[in-house]
């Protein structure tokens, strides 16, 4: 309730964030592991009869690297820092806070890997082959060095491990449970895409015998995350949470067996990609001569899909939270949650961006579902409300914002019955559907007698929550 | 007993290892050899429209992933009760969700490699002598296809696809001469009822497949007669400059991981955008706001509009002279470069192309 | 969506009355270290940026003019400007992300807000900023430059530079403004807003795009003296005739665009930045500064000297920082009725921060040295080309 809501008609301002963030993922790993394909590459070119052939086709890897790296991945590596402000201005600022130092150190890393970049680049020609190998070695080793980094903040988020808002332990939260798996899934597969980037570059060689060779050597670079990522993955899951846990194994917890979440769903498309990154890897291999600019870049669209897959697990894996039991995705503290006087108590008095709201109007529920609701959810876009309320009843919304939380996957309503009845009354309205807001407060306690169910609207039933298939932009 | 040709005894594991036995019996009892042979030496032109001659077997892939869904969804799927068994299929059968959005997914996706197979087809003159056979045979594929798309579309029996029926249902009685009929044929009777969802199960599960599968087998059997075509820039070639890929497996191999893409990006999909179930149909209720006809009718829907009144028997007319137009197109080509005819034919698909984007979008945000 | 619309409608309407301003509170973590460390990184990070900044804006223009006038030299200069683009636009980049850490530490909870405000126009800047900078590399790539369609991307790209500044000055001038925002918010919660009723917002964009001229000049300096070096005397003087022009045109500007603001500024605001010890301190030491760099630029022409251009960076760097800590000064003087830094408490990080200068000093001093081994010759290499060419 601190700061205003972004809000982004259909898209929601999550799924911007998600768009810039799953092209910077593939790039930014591009550009680490393409850092130690460059040293090896340096190194075996030398040792070959024609050395000099295959250092041209390294110019032009390193050219194709140098400008996709740049101009996409740096500067969607900014735009991800850029959404996140808009999207959670709350959570980037806990985060800037806390980690402000390692942001920085992480950016001495991006200054020394652009820099030793330009000079490995622009001295390809004249550079000695000593200094060439040891510039492409400094700045694999720099810009992994980023990534130690990086990985520590973005692990923190979904475990944060030791970390509290009191004790500010800044080891503990960065060096969290989840901090190693990830650090070395993330290791291996950058040198898988490096080799898919490989891929992509030797396509374009004409003659198909020096091609067969160099798709050969970068075929190599796929083995160790088709070997590692199963049991690395394994590992990580280990780490999470167990709600994330439970969310994963059994569709979400309370409303229907046997479905598949979101997060679910994720998982399997990570797990499918990487499947099929082997089966054309091996098929790669197999035909070497084949391998044609399209089907290079089938690879790095499956891959590309598949880090969506992974990504979108990790964002999605701390539901209901953006930081794992510290502060939900809407920005309520779970500090503030825990106090029934602070969540209960009206909400439009406290929420500071109300304007001149009056209470139980339309325009008291749109507040109220910007500021709680839409930070997750559209209206009828990406995760519609309009479609998971589709069966609501007035007296139904009302009940089932009392126990959302115990889902696992929301936040608990902030607010008292007035704010509750004014949602229910704009998200009713958001499908056509007209319903005063004063009516639905006149007396809760006789409506739910008459019903035979508990004011309270403790263990009712509940429908119309996240269902398989609820997550339609319809 | 038949005895094993001179070749295949040649290409075959000595006889003294297992598989070089089993290879000699097999081909003495099924005397298949010439046809292998056949397609061993199966050769694909290469050039720089490669990506354009995937698209036909790009549509196959989506084919056999809904002919797989399919079957999986058909365990489930109960006509007498058609909401309730997919309401199950949703949120009780493991994975069902999942197979049930690749199916929908798969089914947009085929219909799309279709329209840029045909249109690439159109463009690069492939249905020219001998190929119109080819070209006959792809139009009804294509028709048969949105046929599935239509029938298909009804089967949840929710909210927007009752509706959307209704509309498709209703246009098509007002084509004169076997409109009325045809509809009622399709309704089995004045309105769509659950009866209706029996007809269009038949149609989709039973009818549809078996006539897409012989036209499919046709299609097939004629390209592998007839060749591939060669776009006009790659037959001018003289022979010495005409690069050619063995189909086995050089060029099914660099396809392939086009295939695997087409898979993974079926699972994304799936994995953001779900299939919706929406409120179970009812047919005395108010219908939706905006109820639309999938996009691959929304072109033709949206043309129907722009004729009001009287003038509908004109845009009727418009509907069934278009497709008969593209059938006779091959018999128009006449195959010379140089011709007049071709160009025209050209600019004429360029308006096709851009009438029918035109009015999908039109009719997308309209 | 149509219900959207019309409630957005309903709240601008309830808007009008009011509540108090709608200032977030500061992040409860505090700060990590003392705030005055904080703003020197900032100040110093920013003026790099700026540098890096005012370098591509100049390069481009100067670019674009050589392209259209054409005269003797001129496409080889051009050529060299054309080289600089996308590395002044990495290094623009990459030391723009210091200073945006540190404006979200110190004044966080004004800048997220306003960003949210401007949410459309705010990450409209990261397409811009890759567009104009991959038909950077795309104008150097490619194999005909001298193509009018290339030449229409540079001009695209000029002006989507000139773009996502407006977009920052319009950030940074509602972040101050905080009495603008509920209205903002209710015009267009999906951040479609512009802080264009910003008196100073016209010319607090040409201070900073205006000095773009003057460095881009001082970067013609440095391959003017190579020139000279190379005994190519005759470009040499051509180059540095440029290079005087460009550096005393972005002065003059500069100075235009300082009179502007202080007119454009709010009394009270302005007769505090004349009249402060502090403010007037500044904004002398940056005068000199600058009128120094532009002495060094003129003197250029009469010695085939390295110092010259180095002296005259110097002096740009120096003159630009009081400025860059002047704006600081007047954004304080701007927060005073809503907020000060001195108010947050500070929960110190000693370790990290102490960590981050190990990393800084150790990065610099490597990057240096490698510097040291290989630009001698990439230089040497440059020079043996252009022999052959000419």
């Amino acid at each position: 309730m601190n700061y205003p809501i972004w809000d982004v008609g259909g898209l929601g301002a999550g799924l911007v964030v998600a768009i810039i963030a799953i092209i910077h993922v593939l790039i930014s790993h591009v550009a680490v592991g393409g850092g130690a394909f460059l040293v090896v590459a340096e190194i075996w070119s030398r040792r070959q009869p024609d050395g000099q052939r295959i250092r041209d086709w390294l110019h032009k890897f390193a050219t194709f690297f140098l400008v996709y790296t740049t101009v996409v991945g740096a500067t969607t590596g900014v735009g991800i820092w850029f959404s996140i402000q808009l999207a959670s201005a709350e959570a980037t600022s806990l985060l800037i806070h806390q980690f402000v130092f390692a942001w920085a150190i992480e950016w001495v890393f991006f200054l020394g890997e652009l820099t030793v970049l330009y000079l490995y680049y622009y001295g390809f020609k004249r550079n000695t082959p000593r200094m060439q190998t040891f510039l492409a070695g400094a700045y694999f080793v720099i810009a992994w060095g980023s990534l130690v980094v990086i990985n520590g903040i973005l692990t923190f988020m979904l475990t944060p491990g030791a970390w509290t808002l009191e004790n500010k332990d800044i080891a503990a939260g960065f060096f969290n449970p989840g901090y190693f798996p990830a650090l070395l899934i993330r290791t291996v597969t950058m040198f898988l895409l490096a080799g898919l980037a490989g891929f992509l570059v030797a396509s374009r060689i004409r003659d198909e015998e020096f091609k067969a060779r160099i798709i050969q050597f970068c075929v190599k670079w796929v083995i160790p995350a088709a070997i590692l990522v199963p049991g690395l993955s394994y590992w990580y899951f280990t780490t999470l949470p167990a709600s994330t846990v439970s969310i994963l194994g059994g569709g979400t917890v309370g409303v229907v067996g046997g479905t598949l979440s979101a997060l679910t769903r994720m998982a399997i498309l990570a797990g499918v990609a990487g499947t099929l990154l082997v089966v054309g890897t091996l098929v790669f291999a197999a035909y070497p001569k084949t391998v044609n600019t399209i089907a290079a870049i089938s690879m790095l669209l499956v891959a590309q899909l598949g880090i969506m897959g992974a990504e979108f697990f990790r964002e999605m894996g701390r539901k209901p939270y953006v930081i794992h039991g510290v502060l939900y995705s809407n920005g309520l503290w779970v500090k503030d949650a825990k106090d029934p006087a602070q969540l209960n108590g009206s909400y439009l008095e406290k929420a500071k961006w109300r304007g001149g709201v009056a209470p139980r109007t339309l325009a008291h529920g749109e507040q109220v579902f910007r500021l709680q609701c839409a930070s997750c959810h559209t209206r009828d876009g990406y995760r519609s409300v309009v479609y998971r309320t589709r069966d609501w009843t007035p007296e139904f919304g009302s009940r089932w914002l009392g126990t959302m939380q115990d889902m696992g996957v929301m936040p608990p309503f902030q607010g008292d019955a007035l704010d509750k009845a004014a949602l229910v009354a704009y998200v009713l309205s958001l499908r056509g559907e007209t319903v005063d807001p004063r009516d639905l407060v006149r007396d809760p306690q006789a409506t739910a007698e008459r019903n035979g169910l508990d004011p309270g609207g403790r263990g009712q039933a509940l429908r119309g929550l996240e269902v398989a298939g609820a997550e339609v932009a319809q | 007993m038949h005895t094993v040709p001179e070749e295949a005894l040649k290409e075959l594991p000595p006889a003294d290892k297992a598989l070089g036995k089993l290879g000699r019996a097999l081909l003495a009892r099924f005397p298949v050899w010439p046809i292998v042979d056949f397609l061993r030496n199966k050769k694909v032109p290469e050039h720089r429209h490669a990506a354009w001659y995937m698209m036909g077997g790009l549509a196959l892939f989506f084919f056999a992933i809904q002919v797989f869904t399919g079957i999986l969804l058909m365990v489930y799927y109960r006509p007498a009760e058609p909401w309730q068994s997919v309401q199950r299929i949703v949120m009780e059968v493991p994975y069902g969700n999942l197979m049930r959005s690749i199916h929908h997914w798969s089914a947009n996706l085929m219909i799309l490699t279709l329209f840029l197979h045909m249109f690439s087809a159109y463009f690069m003159k492939a249905y020219r002598a001998p190929r119109e056979g080819t070209w006959l045979v792809g139009l009804a594929l294509l028709g048969l296809c949105m046929a599935f798309g239509f029938s298909g579309y009804l089967l949840p029996w929710d909210d927007l696809s009752f509706f959307a029926t209704n509309v498709g249902l209703t246009e098509m009685e007002k084509a004169p001469g076997l409109g009325p009929w045809m509809a009622s044929l399709l309704r089995g009777g004045p309105t769509v009822t659950t009866d209706t969802i029996g007809r269009f199960y038949v149609l989709h599960v039973v009818v549809l497949p078996l006539a897409v599968l012989g036209l499919i087998g046709m299609h097939l059997l004629f390209v592998q007669i007839q060749g591939m075509s060669e776009p006009d820039s790659f037959a001018a070639l003289p022979a010495r400059q005409k690069k050619h890929k063995k189909f086995f497996f050089d060029y099914f191999a660099s396809e392939l991981p086009v295939w695997l893409a087409a898979f993974a990006l079926l699972v994304a999909l799936s994995a953001v955008w779900p299939r919706a179930l929406e409120a179970e149909a009812d047919p005395f209720g108010a219908a939706p706001l905006g109820i639309k006809p999938e996009w691959y009718f929304l072109a033709q829907y949206q043309a129907l509009k722009l004729f009001p009144g009287k003038l509908e028997y004109a845009g009727m007319a418009l509907m069934g002279i278009v497709p008969l137009l593209c059938a006779l197109v091959p018999f128009f080509d006449r195959a010379v470069p140089s011709d007049r005819r071709g160009t025209w034919i050209e600019r004429a698909g360029v308006a096709l192309l851009a009438g029918f984007v035109v009015l999908t979008v039109w009719g997308w945000i309209s | 969506m149509s219900t959207a619309l019309a409630m957005a409608g309903v709240l601008a309407a309830a808007t009008a009355s009011g509540g108090g301003l709608p200032i977030p509170s500061p992040d409860p973590l505090g700060y990590p270290v003392p705030p005055i460390l904080l703003q020197a990184l900032s100040y110093f990070t920013l003026t790099l940026h700026f540098l890096a900044m005012n370098l591509t804006v100049g390069s481009v223009f100067i670019y674009l003019w050589l392209r259209i006038a054409r005269k003797q030299y001129d496409d080889r200069l051009a050529r060299y400007l054309r080289d600089l683009l996308p590395l002044g636009t990495s290094y623009l980049i990459t030391f723009g992300i210091p200073p945006l850490l540190f404006v979200q530490v110190l004044y966080g909870q004004m800048f997220y807000s306003s960003s949210i405000l401007l949410g459309f126009h705010w990450i409209l800047v990261i397409p811009l900023v890759v567009f104009l900078y991959g038909v950077f590399y795309y104008q150097k790539l490619v194999k005909n430059p001298e193509h009018p369609g290339v030449l229409l991307l540079s001009v695209l790209a000029a002006m989507a530079l000139l773009g996502v500044g407006f977009f920052f000055v319009n950030n940074i001038t509602l972040s101050v403004s905080p009495e603008k925002w509920m209205g903002l918010y209710a015009k267009s919660p999906g951040g479609r807003n512009l802080n264009m009723d910003d008196p100073t917002l016209f010319a607090r964009w040409l201070l900073i795009l205006a000095p773009g001229f003057t460095v881009a000049g001082v970067a013609i300096l440095f391959r003017g003296v190579m020139m000279l070096k190379w005994g190519l005397t005759e470009e040499g003087r051509h180059n540095h005739r440029i290079a005087v022009s460009v550096a005393v045109l972005g002065m003059v500007l500069e100075a235009v665009a300082g009179v502007w603001i202080l007119s454009a500024m709010p009394d009270d605001l302005r007769s505090h930045v004349t009249s402060a010890g502090l403010a007037k301190l500044l904004l002398g030491l940056g005068t000199a500064m600058a009128s120094v760099g532009l002495v060094l630029v003129f003197l250029g022409r009469y010695k085939a000297s390295w110092a010259y251009p180095l002296m005259a960076s110097l002096a740009f760097f120096l003159a630009l920082a009081p400025l860059v800590a002047l704006r600081d000064v007047v954004r304080q003087e701007q927060l005073r009725p809503f907020f000060s830094l001195a108010e947050v408490p500070v929960h110190t990080q000693w370790g990290m921060a102490g960590l981050f200068a190990v990393f800084l000093v150790a990065g610099l001093l490597l990057l240096l040295a490698l510097h040291m081994m290989v630009v001698p010759g990439l230089i040497a290499g440059r020079r043996a080309e252009l022999r052959e060419s000419a």
